[in-house]
């Protein structure tokens, strides 16, 4: 694992709570990392399990989703339904020997909109310490 | 419908670790309802191979295709000018399908992706429940349109035994006796005294028992 | 319609969240708005609040806010403030002073939104605020837990930064107190702040004590009791106590309070900090102004309304709403703001600033390759060093065919240079995506588009230090998903100008009244034979009007009124179609008919459950009290002549099967008790209750009760009143465990009232047949998308009255106009726009496997027979795409974010 490895990292976000949460972050001036790639869609109940593999496929080393809290989806059900899709993939990374921390689910809201960027660092240090999928 | 789980990923990868071009074929019959034969299911899978290949430094090439079904030559036919540019095929149907794969294309090294269960329906949104052993001969309407030779672990005809224990079955808490409920809902209906008829010892060979089974239809036949 | 009501503008005094949505309401309508405020921006209290209760929904002001900014009938002027008011409705002339000068303004009519001011406790000079750092009033506090407060989210002691362990909040500060101040309501919002305020500091930090001292515990409102269950369930402590004085601990910051516990032991805790909960006062310039032009102000200091008319003043065409007229929380301001809206449709027609404009018809360019125009525009606070980074970027992405830099007049600039460059679709790059929307649609339109033939790129959390790299993922991925979109297809339909209203109770009654004032022909259906609901056992309103002599002029003027259809003893069977286009099957007697209209109002009402406890139904003289309420206007003497009662609130409500809080029970027994004192000062009247919700102004009733000699004793869940038959006469024994005397008591009582539980009326069965959501509770949800009160699950499904939640006579009728003021904005249009991001069925894929008709969450797509496969009405389809990812035969897509698009996603990032 050298020092300078940067992850690439796909976010996906809604254009609800998650992107309310990056207005806060943005007043904050706070930043995204450039490794972190941003895929917006309209709720985080659109992404299916292929949307999330893809990535990895691609040569991504970390993906994560960030959506509204479970009570507060504009949708009702989405995020729910993409945290079922995130802790599928979770056992599919596992059985291939591939670790689940790898992706990652998160709700967000306005509230607490430093955390839009907050868990893309977060993400960013999971995936720099686990190091690059491909092996070496 | 027929219902299919797929096999873990790591027989899967297994089972085509020696094989560099693959071809993962789905098909739009009931593994499509029950998700887990479809072309998303395709996609996922080849997807799945793709990044295992990554992962391991090795170099394969994965398509996906799906067929209407598997279980007719028209659509196995279909794929019969691509079929040799594969060193091995995937399919995810139910059991049918990598057998009339095989039988069609005697030297396409054939995989099955699935493990086909059993015949049942949907109880709940992701939910599928057995609900038919396919015996050959059908009873239900006996049983209050309950079937305990699927439904009973034993396939009781004159149950329940004694292991049912508070609308259990004595294998799991989390069987439900299929004789408890024929014989409240017989009761229910009114009917319960025809339970009190003793139906006699089952003739198998009408099921799987009985041998391969095969079924001819004159009138149809061209 | 008949009616010749004057045409012309309106303006609305106040840019908080009443005045903003009353604004948006009334442009939608096709009114001219002048949005007066006073500060140099829009928003209110809101901005200064730390999420809202009981569901979060604060960044929806942002999106409302740049509505009124885009909207060119909407003339927003800030840094504004009105001096005077002269005229009449459809005539007024407004003296209004701005920045740099004084001018007159000509409008229609007026709806006064001034909103609110939160109390100063520096006169509480027992509590130190203003001397100690760390007493807080709980507006500062919230200052400090927002992200984009003075201490970003940080939760720190003023005094030293520390983080503190130990909060405390003290309730009715500057509310129900007449000593101190002139306040003698209950402001109504602070209890459920402060259990907003301390489950936000439990989310910030798990470990912080939170402690609430207050006397009764306030949570009567939609959702407010589960709420209060929930903080509990977080361990927020509840103390019964009211708070006399805060002591500073000599030798460092902390404070100390001592209190009474309700044993009557003394106890002493110290605590870090300290927020009071500061109770409303109406803005006090508002007050002055309405004082000048001659509005009445009642005795709580608030603008005072007309009977039965909750949002009119008594100067006609001058309406009011929100904080200015009473201790009212966000979801109350904007619904008396959508009937304020209701109201000045009854009274005057639209003159818009701007006419809708013309739009070109969209050419067929489906055929022709992608050529894209990248708009971009930096919002206030943006690096500004991006746009040298990104005009850089554009030029080296393939299919970007023109760069602009758009600022001012976004919408005409974007529009001209489509036009200019023969462009066919657009890459709007800027901040929140939401918030460009409607504008970028717009402009499209205007420019002979799809509107629908776009990509947002998000321009926000940039780094500088990587710009280039950002800027380049960012817009690669804009263009890349914009060639990818096939134009959806768009349908115009003509919108049915017909209203639908189930229910003729006082809520279905009031809304058919005000959408026919606003020009529309409504069919009211009644399951019963008679009109008026559970309005015709009550009295009076908590106020002590007349709800008998109103309900029948109510009834009566619905009866005479020509655009109103009323089916009685009819039933609605079925309905179909999408906002704008609905048709039901009504049936009546045996008789179907089928009904067109373009809204449906659902106003069914509620019933008390009856109980199984305290000998109801067992003994006479034991009361349902709809029951006591109808012996009161039938046979008053029977009850008035009492030797004693007793009224037992919380009856099987507020327990674990029934959770909610009823509302206006509390109320509901003051009321009588006081009416039953004024008519026999010596009855003796007993109270049971577990919390005291006479919340608002209604407090000065409870105050009134008291001074009459009514007994208020407290009981708990764990130790219920028992009720027993005394005699063969029918007079009863009710025992109850008294806190106080720390022992049990035993009243006779000539009757018992029960206040019980009020629970929806047939709610599952009009949720089935339109297709609505209802809560947790049994009564219909709210809309999702939030900060909408009267808005159903679906679009074009209204909700008023008990059905929704349980409420008083006034509140209903708020309700009422204000679903009447949504209605409105459909039925003022001539034609709806069907499809756009919606999703779509192929129905040559479908498997007919029921999923997508099990998994949308707004219940839309359904099996077609004719065609075998399922539908999906686009009219309806709230475009979320999740049936588009649950689809097992990929039969379902949605044009604007493709399978293609997400799967191409990750080569076009990475490449």
């Amino acid at each position: 694992m050298s020092d300078n490895f940067k992850p690439k990292i796909v976010a996906f976000y809604c254009s609800n709570c998650a992107s309310s949460a990056a207005s806060v972050a943005e007043s904050m001036n706070k930043a995204l990392p450039d490794n972190v790639k941003i895929v917006q869609v309209p709720c985080t109940g659109r992404i299916e399990i292929l949307h999330l593999l893809k990535p990895f496929e691609e040569g991504a080393d970390g993906v994560y989703v960030a959506g509204c809290q479970e009570d507060s989806c504009q949708y009702v059900t989405g995020i729910t339904k993409a945290a079922k899709r995130v802790a599928y993939v979770k056992k599919t990374l596992e059985q291939l020997d591939i670790e689940p921390e790898r992706i990652n689910i998160y709700n967000l809201s306005a509230g607490k909109g430093q955390a839009f960027v907050d868990v893309a660092l977060e993400m960013n240090d999971i995936v720099r310490k686990l190091g690059p999928v491909l092996s070496e | 419908m027929i219902v299919a789980e797929q096999k873990p990923i790591k027989e899967i990868l297994e089972m085509v670790k020696d094989y560099n071009k693959i071809l993962v074929l789905g098909c739009k019959g009931c593994v499509t309802v029950c998700n887990v034969g479809g072309s998303k299911e395709a996609a996922i899978l080849a997807s799945t191979l793709k990044i295992a290949a990554r992962k391991n430094g090795k170099k394969i090439e994965v398509e996906e295709h799906t067929l209407e079904r598997q279980c007719d030559p028209e659509y196995i036919d279909e794929i019969k000018d691509m079929i040799d540019d594969y060193d091995a095929v995937v399919s995810i149907a139910c059991g049918v399908g990598p057998q009339f794969l095989s039988e069609r294309y005697p030297s396409a090294r054939v995989f099955p992706g699935v493990d086909t269960k059993f015949m049942g329906g949907a109880v709940e949104h992701g939910i599928w429940s057995e609900r038919c052993a396919g015996c050959g001969t059908c009873v239900v309407h006996h049983f209050g349109g309950l079937c305990p030779i699927a439904r009973c672990s034993k396939s009781l005809l004159n149950g329940p035994c004694g292991g049912s224990s508070n609308g259990k079955c004595e294998i799991s808490k989390d069987v439900d006796c299929i004789w408890d409920i024929i014989v409240r809902r017989m009761t229910e209906l009114g009917r319960l005294e025809e339970l009190l008829e003793f139906v006699p010892p089952k003739s198998w060979i009408t099921a799987r028992d009985g041998g391969p089974r095969r079924l001819i239809r004159e009138e149809l036949v061209l | 319609m008949g009616q010749d009501k004057p045409k012309g503008s309106v303006m609305v005094v106040g840019g908080g969240i009443a005045g903003i949505q009353a604004a948006l309401s009334l442009a939608g309508a096709g009114y001219g708005v002048h949005l007066i405020e006073r500060t140099p921006s829009l928003g209110g209290m809101i901005p200064n609040l730390h999420r809202i209760y009981p569901l979060c929904a604060c960044c929806k002001l942002d999106p409302r806010i740049s509505a009124c900014e885009q909207d060119p009938n909407i003339n927003v002027m800030l840094d504004s403030t009105v001096l005077d008011i002269s005229g009449d409705t459809g005539n007024f002339s407004v003296t209004v002073k701005t920045a740099n000068d004084e001018k007159t303004v000509n409008t229609g009519a007026i709806i006064l939104a001034a909103g609110i001011e939160p109390f100063d406790p520096t006169k509480y000079d027992t509590y130190s605020y203003g001397s100690h750092p760390n007493v807080l009033t709980s507006v500062e506090y919230e200052q400090i837990q927002r992200p984009l407060g003075p201490e970003k989210g940080i939760l720190r002691r003023p005094s030293d930064g520390h983080t503190p362990k130990k909060i405390a909040w003290l309730q009715c500060v500057g509310s129900r107190d007449i000593n101190q101040c002139d306040a003698p309501y209950c402001s109504s919002v602070c209890c459920m702040s402060a259990l907003k305020e301390a489950v936000n500091t439990k989310e910030f930090d798990e470990d912080i004590e939170t402690t609430i001292f207050y006397m009764d515990m306030r949570t009567h409102g939609k959702g407010f009791e589960d709420y209060l269950n929930e903080a509990v369930s977080r361990d927020v402590q509840l103390v019964r106590s009211r708070v006399h004085t805060i002591d500073p601990v000599p030798g460092g910051n902390d404070l100390e309070i001592v209190y009474a516990g309700e044993d009557e032991q003394l106890q002493k805790e110290t605590f870090d900090m300290v927020v009071l909960s500061v109770g409303l006062r109406p803005s006090g310039e508002a007050i002055e102004l309405a004082r000048k032009i001659g509005v009445h102000i009642n005795g709580n200091q608030f603008v005072d309304k007309e009977p039965f008319k909750p949002v009119s003043t008594n100067i006609p065409g001058i309406f009011v709403c929100g904080g200015l007229s009473g201790p009212f929380d966000i979801g109350e301001s904007m619904t008396q703001a959508a009937a304020s809206v209701s109201e000045v449709a009854a009274i005057l027609g639209p003159e818009s600033f701007s006419p809708p404009p013309g739009y070109p018809k969209p050419a067929k360019s489906a055929a022709k390759s992608p050529k894209v125009l990248l708009a971009y525009h930096f919002c206030p606070g943006m690096a500004p060093g991006l746009s040298a980074d990104l005009e850089k970027q554009a030029k080296e992405i393939p299919g970007v065919s023109a760069t602009i830099r758009v600022d001012g007049d976004i919408l005409s600039s974007i529009t001209d240079k489509i036009k200019e460059t023969d462009a066919n679709r657009l890459v709007f790059a800027s901040c929140t995506p939401a918030v460009h929307k409607n504008l970028i649609e717009e402009a499209l339109k205007l420019a002979g588009l799809n509107p629908y033939l776009y990509e947002t790129v998000d321009l926000r959390a940039i780094d500088p230090g990587t710009a280039e790299v950002q800027l380049r993922d960012r817009i690669r991925m804009g263009v890349a998903r914009v060639a990818l979109i096939t134009p959806p297809p768009l349908r115009q339909i003509p919108v049915v100008k017909r209203a639908l209203v189930v229910g003729g109770g006082i809520a279905g009654l009031e809304t058919a009244v005000a959408i026919s004032r606003e020009g529309y022909p409504v069919t009211l259906v009644e399951k019963e034979k008679g009109l008026g609901g559970h309005g015709r056992h009550v009295k009076s309103t908590w106020q002590g009007y007349d709800v008998q002599k109103y309900l029948k002029g109510l009834i009566s003027s619905v009866k005479k009124e020509k655009n109103i259809k009323v089916m009685t003893e009819a039933t609605v069977k079925e309905n179909k179609g999408f906002a704008g286009k609905f048709v039901s099957i009504v049936k009546q007697k045996g008789k179907e008919k089928s009904i067109s209209h373009g809204v449906s109002i659902l106003a069914p009402g509620g019933n008390p459950i009856e109980p199984r406890e305290y000998l109801y139904g067992k003994t006479k003289n034991v009361y349902l009290w709809s029951e006591l309420s109808e012996k009161l206007l039938k046979d008053p003497k029977s009850i008035e002549d009492a030797n004693a009662g007793v009224f037992i609130q919380c009856v099987g409500s507020r327990e674990p099967d029934m959770p909610h809080c009823s509302n206006f029970c509390c109320s509901f027994t003051v009321r009588t008790a006081v009416d039953l004192k004024i008519k026999n000062p010596d009855m003796s009247i007993y109270v049971l209750y577990r919390e005291m919700r006479t919340y608002g102004e209604r407090e000065n009733l409870y105050k009134e009760a008291r001074d009459k000699g009514v007994i208020f004793i407290r009981y708990d869940l764990e130790n219920k009143p028992v009720v027993e038959s005394l005699d063969n006469e029918g007079r009863l024994k009710v025992t109850v465990y008294d806190p106080i005397l720390e022992r049990p008591v035993g009243l006779k009582a000539d009757f018992v009232s029960l206040q019980s539980a009020i629970v929806g009326n047939s709610n599952q069965e009009l949720a089935d047949i339109f297709r609505v959501n209802l809560d947790r509770n049994g009564f219909f949800a709210e809309s999702p998308e939030k900060m909408k009160p009267v808005d159903a699950s679906s679009e074009g499904v209204y909700l008023a009255g008990i059905g929704l939640y349980p409420k008083d006579t006034g509140d209903s009728i708020t309700q009422a106009k204000a679903a009447a003021a949504r209605a409105l904005e459909i039925l003022s249009q001539d034609k709806v726009q069907v499809g756009g991001m919606v999703a779509e069925v192929n129905p040559e894929k479908c498997a007919v496997c029921c999923t997508c008709v099990r998994t949308c969450p707004f219940s839309v797509p359904y099996i077609d027979h004719e065609t075998g496969a399922a539908y999906i009405d686009p009219g309806l389809c709230q475009g979320c795409g999740i049936c588009v990812a649950e689809c097992p035969a990929k039969a379902i897509v949605m044009g604007t974010c493709s399978d293609e698009m997400l799967i191409e996603a990750p080569a076009v990032l990475f490449a």
